[in-house]
């Protein structure tokens, strides 16, 4: 039975249709923030080479090729429209005093640096892992904020070596083999606010097949509040809320927790 | 043996079940007639219809020998909702219920994780609107037909 391993060939389960999640890390920053959906990612390895030829009798005749240089681009197309991608396009800074309205200030930086992960999610061939600890963005696309598709952003990196060091591939074993992983932390949306409806979000996963929830009001576990929606009631104001999601898979269960809420006014 | 086919059509099947306010849930017959042998007591009924399946991704030229490599594909089940008839010719409140139904429908269909689980990660759920008996030359009854674009990696060793 055909089952991508990456190693083993000639095997039909080595070949690939990719999905994952890619993680951006500005230079400066403290975490990693999740690019979002992206229909395509590409890694262009380049080489500038010398080639010698050999001219002492008759026609020239190659002896020789040299490397003189190695650069590697990644292409990738954004799909969400996030203050983060845009300044990603837009090489800003994103001015986050009113959290709710953002504002990404263009052409701030020359270019923006950081560390990028890929973590693969398909379960049609290999998954690799892609880890770059430095590449340098810069445009090469449009924002259209008119459009009647879906709009996308382009952005190309260029790969910068480290110490010698360009980055890794490191094969991952098949979606549920292992327990699901969490990518992204669990979130809460809403206002904090008796009478109002908050929602968990689960955060990215990467082999999750199901999530449940608890939520916490407090330290304490809220009985039977085990939905993604949990409706504030009059006993919760001056209290926080937390969410621990479990996500689910064949390989066993993963938990990820929110950050707390503000305090629930009345 | 895994036909993930017949997977997701059971599991479509079963959150039509879930549904409130049907009556009766049925896979793969004609369209329920008001006044036919299936009886009005199963109205408002809703109907799978299996549809078809294609490659959304060609295999053509993956196989070493003569099993291709896993693909992706998408499946097209409709969805059908046939309300119990109105006694009169004004079809009170017949619109308004195959927005409700409509709405449930899909409701049902895009949260179900156990859906989202089996379609797996390179799977996805396509809303592609809907139809209606509601218009000139159609039997204007009360019935609505929801296509959805079910993706799926089929893993051909695995059937």
């Amino acid at each position: 039975m055909p089952t991508a391993d990456g190693v083993t060939s000639p095997n039909t389960g080595n070949l690939l249709i990719g999905k994952g999640y890619l993680l951006f890390q500005p230079s400066g920053s403290a975490s990693f923030y999740c690019v979002g959906n992206c229909p395509s990612m590409t890694i262009t390895p380049k080489t500038t080479l010398l080639d010698h030829f050999d001219s002492q009798a008759g026609t020239k005749t190659k002896d020789l090729t040299v490397v003189t240089e190695k650069s590697m681009e990644v292409k990738i197309q954004m799909e969400e429209m996030t203050a983060n991608n845009l300044s990603l396009l837009l090489l800003g800074d994103v001015d986050l005093t009113n959290p709710a309205q953002p504002i990404v200030n263009f052409f701030t930086q020359p270019s923006k640096t950081g560390h990028l992960k890929f973590y693969a999610a398909n379960d049609v061939g290999p998954r690799w892992y892609v880890d770059i600890p430095s590449i340098t963005f810069n445009p090469s696309g449009d924002w259209a904020p008119i459009s009647d598709a879906f709009a996308s952003m382009e952005a190309t990196g260029t790969v910068n070596a480290q110490g010698g060091v360009w980055g890794t591939a490191t094969l991952q074993l098949p979606l549920g083999t292992n327990v699901p992983e969490n990518l992204v932390l669990p979130f809460i949306e809403g206002t904090e606010k008796v009478g109002n409806t908050l929602t968990v979000h689960a955060g990215a996963w990467v082999g999750a097949s199901s999530f449940t929830y608890q939520w916490y009001k407090g330290v304490t576990a809220v009985y039977g509040a085990t939905d993604q929606n949990y409706t504030l009631v009059s006993g919760d104001s001056g209290n926080t809320f937390h969410v621990v999601v479990t996500a689910h898979n064949a390989a066993g269960t993963q938990t990820a927790t929110t950050a707390n809420t503000g305090t629930i006014a009345a | 043996m895994t036909d993930k086919r017949e997977m997701i059509l059971t599991q479509m099947l079963t959150i039509l079940q879930a549904v409130p306010g049907l009556a009766g849930v049925y896979r793969d017959v004609g369209p329920l007639n008001p006044t036919g042998d299936q009886g009005v007591a199963n109205l408002p009924a809703a109907i799978l219809l299996d549809g078809d399946e294609r490659p959304r991704v060609s295999t053509l030229g993956t196989s070493f020998g003569a099993v291709p490599s896993a693909s992706v594909m998408t499946l097209d089940p409709e969805v059908w909702i046939v309300l119990m008839p109105r006694i009169n010719m004004l079809n009170d409140g017949v619109g308004e219920e195959l927005s409700d139904f409509r709405v449930k429908v899909l409701k049902a269909v895009l949260n179900n994780e156990s859906l989202v689980a089996m379609l797996g990660a390179n799977g996805e759920i396509e809303y592609r609107g809907c139809t209606t008996d509601m218009k000139q030359g159609r039997t204007i009854e009360g019935q609505i037909c929801l296509f959805f674009g079910l993706t799926y990696a089929l893993n051909y060793a695995q059937l």
